[in-house]
């Protein structure tokens, strides 16, 4: 009974310290993101820690099941501690999550009153993307033919030709410079946190996006959508699954991954490919109905079912095994 | 300890074989000669084990200690036990050691392995510009320089027929030339060549030589001077210094080249001829014309071999050479220059104290070997001026530009007041903008001007760049990626950065990320080991076999957990220099690593077992 209180005790000790330095950090990263050259690094403002909190809050809420069974890797316990987490998880899915939904949409009607603004990139700067390097030598200003627009000295450096050219050049979300930089302002800092980003499988933009989205669209999607909670609180079933610890904290770790990757579009393209087969299906086209990603829908159940018939019989094992002892 | 260090090895062992296994099958290129593939595919299972050197480590660490902890787990039934401190010790040099490694890996070996395979893949293209470049140097004749490119190039590819034939082609040339620089004397021969082995005699050579004499004297007796000096010469260049025909072919050379010009000015004296060709370079001079008074001088040196000791030719050829060579530069000094060059691509800008401003790029960079960087031709330089506005008012084009340091006490105070030159500024680099031919006025190179604005046009053939010598030769970097730039340069940049056009934030920001990578990397370590701790082995436990079989998503989990943590270090440096500002972000970061370490440290400490 301990150990379960404990497991609630750490639920909201870790899901408010992740919620806060989340957000610090958060706020650090979209500063850094919409930073230019020459303008000065801006920690934090009032609109960007909200910005992060609704961010992070939503992240924080789909990873506190795998934390909180990441604890109870060290610290297991009986059938209490498992009512307890049954308990901790349908608080955050059913409860926690639209209710911060609503929260989030408090704060950004409230707070959040202003249109961003966009920035320009600054002049007096060298910014090279492959082989072109432009230099603005004025600031953007709007042109007669339409968007905002600067001089800028261009230089070519490819192998074969290499030339110097001075020309306005229009800012267009094409023009290399930003299109190079996503999803970054400057593309001299994007080269900097290049490799970083890239290996990042799982999309967290999008997941929060499409939990908000499905909330606005009823309860009826949101109950399927559910399914993304329903397999990433199966994790659980991995704590207790070998002997070894740092196995079951491995293993966790990668079906968290995996699991949120698969949720936030990381298997798209080869899905979209076999929805394309099956679209006349009368399984599909019901679960279409409800849901964005049918087949994604059923890789959680099956997973689910997996990972709750894996810990049974693990449980039955470890029983057996206990009683022979 | 030993057992943990033990254990990480095996692992790294491991990783090793399966990266240089993995290589087995990477792609060569085509590039890269045959006798070169294994060396080339090898280096790249190298450079896999690098590039992921930190998450094998992270992975090999983790499970290393969480075996070591597992057995080893007595005495720390409290917390801060000392049982704990004594693994703290053995953790500590294992992760600074780590830390060293990884750093090792990233700053000297990746590098080193990527130029060696830069070589491999270039050997065949340099042993191929090297023949080149010395075939260029040998059709304008230029023996000596050609015989060393044939002789690298023989080096590089000891096999290369190309630069076999070149090098015996240019070694027979250079003997040529050399031979035939003898000093002679009317009716004594000094000899100026270089040592040859007096000793041997070749018989056949003697035969060849004796057969020049007797058509020299065949010519001289039927007064034909010019056959006769033609004979006598080519004999002379054969002849060994024991050669008997020797001086009877010195004889006949110069009674013939007497002859022929006194045949040939009779009309007027030859001194007299000679002294008005001198007087008219002399007076070229005085009036500041050099490169006349340089071509004229040149003409009479290289007319006769008798005015090449002329000592008023040699001297005053000398002076305006000197004065030449302080406004322009000569084109043959470019010949070979582009296959050699030490840096491509270079840009960067610099404003005047009234708000103009110049953006400066050149192609290409070489350096005088020898010379500590002081003489430096630029290729393809281009400037693009632009006024306080911003806008363009003139271009300037150029093929080959040669830069030298001069000193600012040459400059006025006005023209340093102009430049806003600060006064820690002791030289300034000078740009010759014009080359000429060496040996006479047929052709030249000028920088090419357009003006896009009315206003007073000047062609200068020289500039001065308004700023320090030292900033120059910095500037010669890969300054779009201050992450491959030397440490120390890197450093010396931080200040200077932003004057020439790149952030001064994303450079200290990468130094930062440079400097407290091995830091960031002990508490990293450590935090792993204090996962490892909590997630040991059971003290009845074995490690089992198939348990190995899960370790690739032991690294798969070690790659993401790396990356992110590069991520939040990289964020963590970004803060620091928003909230210390440059000045003051050596000193931020290195607080907050070191409370970073401090609370792992007692994190670690804190750690107890139920044993």
């Amino acid at each position: 009974m301990k150990k379960a209180l404990n497991l609630i005790i750490i639920y909201f000790v870790f899901l408010i310290l992740g919620i806060a330095f989340g957000t610090l950090l958060h706020t650090m990263y979209s500063n850094i993101l919409n930073y230019v050259a020459g303008r000065g690094l801006q920690l934090f403002s009032v609109e960007s820690l909200i910005e992060s909190f609704v961010h992070i809050s939503f992240c924080m809420l789909f990873l506190i099941c795998p934390a909180v069974s990441f604890y109870r890797i060290r610290h297991p316990a009986g059938v209490s501690q498992g009512i307890a987490f049954i308990i901790m998880s349908f608080l955050t899915w059913a409860i926690l999550i639209p209710a911060n939904h609503n929260f989030c949409n408090y704060l950004t009607d409230n707070f959040l009153t202003s249109a961003p603004h966009k920035t320009y990139l600054s002049k007096d700067y060298f910014r090279r993307v492959d082989n072109e390097v432009y230099y603005f030598t004025d600031d953007f200003t709007y042109s007669e033919k339409g968007g905002m627009e600067a001089d800028a000295v261009v230089i070519s450096i490819s192998r074969e030709r290499s030339y110097v050219d001075y020309r306005p050049v229009r800012d267009t979300p094409s023009l290399k410079v930003n299109s190079a930089a996503a999803p970054f302002r400057e593309v001299l800092v994007s080269q900097s946190f290049l490799n970083d980003t890239k290996s990042l499988f799982v999309n967290f933009e999008e997941l929060v996006k499409k939990a908000r989205r499905t909330i606005d669209a009823g309860f009826i999607r949101y109950l399927f959508y559910l399914s993304f909670g329903l397999a990433l609180c199966a994790i659980y079933a991995l704590t207790d699954l070998f002997d070894w610890k740092l196995l079951n904290s491995v293993l966790l770790f990668f079906l968290s991954a995996f699991v949120l990757g698969c949720n936030s579009g990381l298997l798209s393209p080869w899905l979209s490919a076999i929805e394309a087969g099956i679209d006349s299906n009368v399984v599909y086209s019901f679960l279409a109905r409800w849901t964005e990603e049918p087949l994604v829908f059923v890789g959680n159940c099956l997973l689910a079912l997996l990972l709750l018939v894996l810990w049974i019989v693990t449980s039955i094992v470890k029983n057996h095994k206990r009683k022979k002892e | 300890m030993k057992k943990l260090l033990g254990l990480l090895s095996i692992f790294l062992g491991l990783a090793l074989v399966i990266c240089l296994c993995a290589s087995i099958f990477s792609k060569v290129p085509a590039d890269v000669p045959d006798s070169s593939r294994f060396l080339f595919k090898l280096l790249t299972g190298f450079e896999y084990y690098i590039k992921y050197l930190p998450p094998i480590m992270m992975t090999g660490f983790v499970v290393s200690c969480s075996v070591y902890f597992g057995q080893n787990a007595v005495g720390s039934a409290s917390r801060f036990s000392a049982a704990m401190f004594a693994r703290f010790r053995h953790v500590m040099i294992a992760v600074i050691i780590i830390a060293f490694l990884l750093t090792l890996a990233t700053e000297v070996f990746g590098v080193l392995i990527g130029r060696q395979k830069d070589r491999i893949i270039n050997r065949p293209k340099l042993v191929n510009d090297y023949i080149k470049v010395g075939r260029t140097l040998y059709d304008n004749g230029y023996y000596d320089r050609a015989m060393r490119y044939a002789d690298g190039a023989l080096k590089l590819d000891p096999k290369s027929k190309d630069a076999a034939e070149l090098m015996d082609a240019a070694d027979v040339a250079v003997n040529r030339i050399r031979e035939s620089n003898i000093r002679i004397k009317l009716y004594e021969s000094v000899e100026n060549a270089e040592k040859v082995d007096r000793v041997k005699i070749d018989p056949s050579q003697i035969a060849e030589v004796y057969q020049y004499y007797l058509k020299s004297k065949e010519a001289f007796e039927k007064k034909e001077w010019f056959n006769a000096h033609y004979y006598a010469e080519v004999g002379i260049g054969l002849a060994s210094p024991k050669d008997p025909n020797l001086e009877g072919l010195k004889k006949l050379a110069t009674t013939s080249w007497n002859n022929l010009t006194e045949y040939h000015n009779m009309e007027k004296n030859e001194d007299q001829m000679i002294f008005d060709r001198k007087y008219e370079g002399y007076l070229a001079l005085v009036e500041n014309d050099d490169l006349r008074a340089y071509y004229i001088f040149t003409e009479l040196y290289n007319s006769s071999r008798e005015f090449q000791s002329d000592p008023d030719i040699v001297f005053y050829r000398k002076i305006a050479e000197n004065r030449i060579n302080e406004k322009c530069f000569f084109m043959d000094e470019t010949l070979e220059l582009e296959t050699f060059e030490d840096a491509n691509d270079i840009y960067f800008s610099y404003k005047y104290s009234d708000g103009s401003q110049d953006v400066i790029y050149f192609k290409g960079v070489t350096t005088v070997a020898g010379t500590g960087k002081s003489i430096q031709y630029l290729r393809n330089l281009s400037i693009c001026s632009l006024d306080k506005e911003g806008k363009l008012f003139r271009t300037m084009n150029v093929p080959y530009a040669k830069v030298l340091p001069i000193s600012v006490e040459s400059l006025s105070s006005m023209t340093k007041s102009l430049m806003g030159l600060d006064e820690s500024v002791k030289s300034v680099p000078y740009i010759m903008l014009k080359s000429i031919n060496r040996d006479g006025p047929t052709d030249q190179s000028l920088p090419e001007y357009t003006y896009y604005q009315k206003m007073e046009e000047t062609y200068p053939e020289h500039l001065i760049f308004a700023i320090s010598y030292d900033d120059f030769l910095l500037l010669e970097t890969s300054m779009h990626n201050p992450g491959i730039i030397p440490l120390t340069t890197l450093f010396k940049l931080l200040s200077r950065a932003v004057k020439y056009g790149f952030s001064a934030e994303v450079f200290e920001s990468v130094f930062l990320n440079r400097v407290f990578y091995p830091f960031w990397m002990v508490v990293v370590f450590l935090l792993l080991a204090t996962f490892a701790w909590n997630n040991r082995i059971g003290i009845d436990q074995y490690f089992k076999f198939w348990w190995s079989l899960v370790f690739p998503v032991f690294f798969f989990v070690g790659t993401v957990f790396y990356r992110l943590c590069m991520f939040v270090f990289k964020l963590m440096n970004y803060a620091v220099l928003a909230s210390t500002g440059l000045s003051g972000a050596i000193i931020g970061a290195f607080v907050l690593y070191s409370a970073c370490l401090v609370a792992t440290s007692v994190f670690f400490l804190a750690r107890r077992s139920r044993i």
